[in-house]
């Protein structure tokens, strides 16, 4: 495997996550007022304000801020949340722990739906069942998160069945089976989205695969065909699905935002959406960092794999 | 692919002409529905009736009541044009920041393109939702304020998808031809390369309108876009999800209205594709 390659793929990743820092640093300064007079109210004079500004460094160039900040970032300290007052840092990683227990759940639960179903599809192109498969993913992408999560609770988590806590969370030390059954829910819903992209995704990188020169080639070898489609098909189909699956991290992490906020589940997207609607700067610019920096790290092991799988690629 | 896909061409071909008539017929109902509701509702979209609460769907009131009484059908209807506008306005600005980046790095390339792309990559490293959250960070909360979030942040997907298109045409005998003839490079890029990357413009304009309408109910459901009183589907998803163990009959016509405008843009925009022979995002047929 070839390490330039990898380093090459790092440093690109490392690269986007400076641009994308810039670009939240740049739109969580476009307001107007700043953190001073967010902090000190409108009834603020501007004796106060002046100092305030001078010890949270806002009268510093904005270049200067934004290298300090990103200092910060790099080292850990993402601030203090403003409405919390807590670190932003020790609130993130809280968080993310129990994002990352609800993506880790979808992914797997999503690709053990997905990849089957999608390599059938490719392989019965044009059928009945291969019509069936994507007429049924194409209306669970159109369905938002929004409006799966609540007919979600009405069918699982109210009477009659009643089976799961519509919203809350408790956290896997205190009771595991209540944390389970908390997580179940918005896992599910997670899943019903990331499932129908994910297929359509697998089916056309599958399509792509059967259509290739070596899979004709081994065809016409004679070789039986289950051996064709599970030897040379599969292998070579799966490094796509790895691919989609990593750029399909993105796409969770959107879902997320909605999902945590139905069911009350304290994630990352949860965390966004109050920075947001409360203006804790800290606390958005924190937590958008690192969803991006999920989604750059996930694309970066992507890449791994698919070096290990296809050796060929990273040698070019 | 050409060998393996001729014999395919039959019922895709149909698909395509089936996934484009009901998508047509589907946008032109939600558009339709939402002119309807800007002059006529069977009841005034606000009038409260305390004795008809949370009442299920019924003759009166097709989609039945919510909270306040309010009738949810006529509020579906007066609400659809502030979720319509939100897919067109979120796209079309998306388009207008998007396009003349794409042109320009698809035309020129060299080291402005390699720059610019970086930063396109970064963007795409950010979930589109996110980015709009951010950008709602920096423009405050509010309808006018969703339309500029989403817009921006579908930007970076239209260039990278524009741009591809572009440098394809780009190497044609008529940009060539434009060249040699002496025509100024704004000439060559709005009027020879324009024209010939409008296919794939129209397709991931009409799917991202679908996806813009999911996304600005998604905002105004997180209390971020359309502020109440005034409602969208978003808002009144929300309205309704918080009274969900009482009645859930106020979800069911938003609901509807939410699922089939977007099934019929994003089937509108598969069947176009189809149609055109166009690839999609990820450059597969």
């Amino acid at each position: 495997m070839g390490v330039a390659y990898l380093a090459r793929r790092v440093f690109y990743g490392l690269i986007s996550l400076l641009i994308l820092s810039a670009i939240i640093f740049v739109c969580t300064h476009l307001l107007p007022g700043d953190a001073a007079s967010a902090i000190l109210g409108e009834a603020a004079t501007p004796e106060a304000l002046a100092t305030l500004r001078a010890r949270l460094g806002l009268d510093q160039p904005v270049l200067l801020q934004f290298a300090h900040w990103l200092g910060g970032m790099v080292t850990g300290d993402f601030g203090v949340s403003a409405t919390l007052n807590q670190p932003a840092g020790a609130i993130i990683a809280g968080r993310f722990f129990n994002s990352l227990a609800l993506a880790l759940g979808t992914i797997i639960v999503a690709a053990a739906l997905a990849i089957p179903l999608g390599v059938v599809a490719a392989v019965k192109r044009g059928s009945r069942l291969d019509g069936a498969i994507l007429t049924a993913s194409y209306v669970g992408i159109s369905i938002p998160d929004f409006i799966i999560a609540p007919v979600l609770i009405i069918l699982l988590a109210m009477p009659p069945l009643n089976l799961f806590p519509s919203s809350g969370f408790v956290a896997l030390g205190i009771s595991p089976g209540d944390w389970l059954a908390h997580t179940i829910l918005p896992v599910i819903a997670l899943t019903f989205v990331l499932t129908a992209h994910l297929l359509r995704q697998t089916r056309s990188g599958m399509l792509d695969v059967l259509a290739s020169d070596y899979i004709r080639t081994a065809r016409l070898k004679g070789l039986p065909e289950s051996l064709v489609l599970w030897r040379h098909g599969l292998r070579n189909g799966l490094t796509t699905t790895i691919t989609v699956l990593a750029l399909d991290i993105g796409y969770l992490m959107g879902s997320i935002v909605i999902v945590e906020e139905i069911f009350a589940y304290p994630g990352l997207g949860r965390l966004i959406v109050y920075a947001v609607a409360n203006r804790d700067i800290p606390l958005v610019q924190g937590t958008a960092l690192v969803i991006g920096a999920v989604y750059v790290a996930a694309n970066i092991l992507a890449d791994f794999a698919h070096a290990l799988l296809n050796p060929r690629l990273a040698q070019q | 692919m050409t060998a393996l896909s001729t014999p395919m061409a039959g019922p895709r071909r149909r698909r395509g002409a089936r996934y484009l008539e009901i998508g047509l017929a589907l946008t032109l109902a939600a558009i339709a529905a939402s002119l309807l509701g800007l002059v006529y509702t069977p009841y005034a979209p606000s009038q409260v009736d305390l004795l008809h609460r949370l009442a299920p769907p019924s003759l009166a009131h097709v989609f039945g009541t919510d909270r306040f009484g309010r009738d949810v059908l006529s509020r579906v209807l007066a609400g659809g044009w502030r979720s319509l506008v939100l897919g067109f306005g979120a796209t079309g600005l998306g388009l207008a920041i998007g396009l003349p980046i794409a042109l320009a790095t698809g035309y020129y390339r060299g080291y402005l393109d390699q720059i610019v792309m970086r930063f396109i990559d970064a963007l795409l490293s950010i979930p589109t939702l996110v980015f709009a959250l951010l950008i709602i960070v920096g423009l405050g909360v509010g309808e006018p304020q969703a339309i500029l979030a989403l817009g921006i942040a579908a930007s970076p997907k239209f260039v990278r998808i524009i741009r591809g298109a572009v440098i394809d045409a780009a190497s044609q005998d008529y940009v060539v031809a434009a060249k040699a003839r002496g025509e100024r490079d704004l000439y060559i890029q709005y009027r020879e390369l324009l024209p010939n990357v409008l296919p794939p413009i129209i397709v991931e304009g009409s799917v991202n309108i679908g996806f813009a309408v999911m996304g600005g109910a998604a905002l105004s459901y997180l209390g971020l876009g359309t502020q109440p009183p005034h409602a969208d589907w978003g808002v009144m998803i929300n309205e309704a999800q918080q009274y969900i163990s009482v009645s859930f009959w106020p979800l069911l016509g938003p609901a509807a209205a939410i699922c089939l405008s977007i099934i019929g843009f994003n089937l509108f925009g598969e069947g176009l594709r189809d149609r055109l022979h166009l690839r999609d995002s990820l450059g597969r047929e």
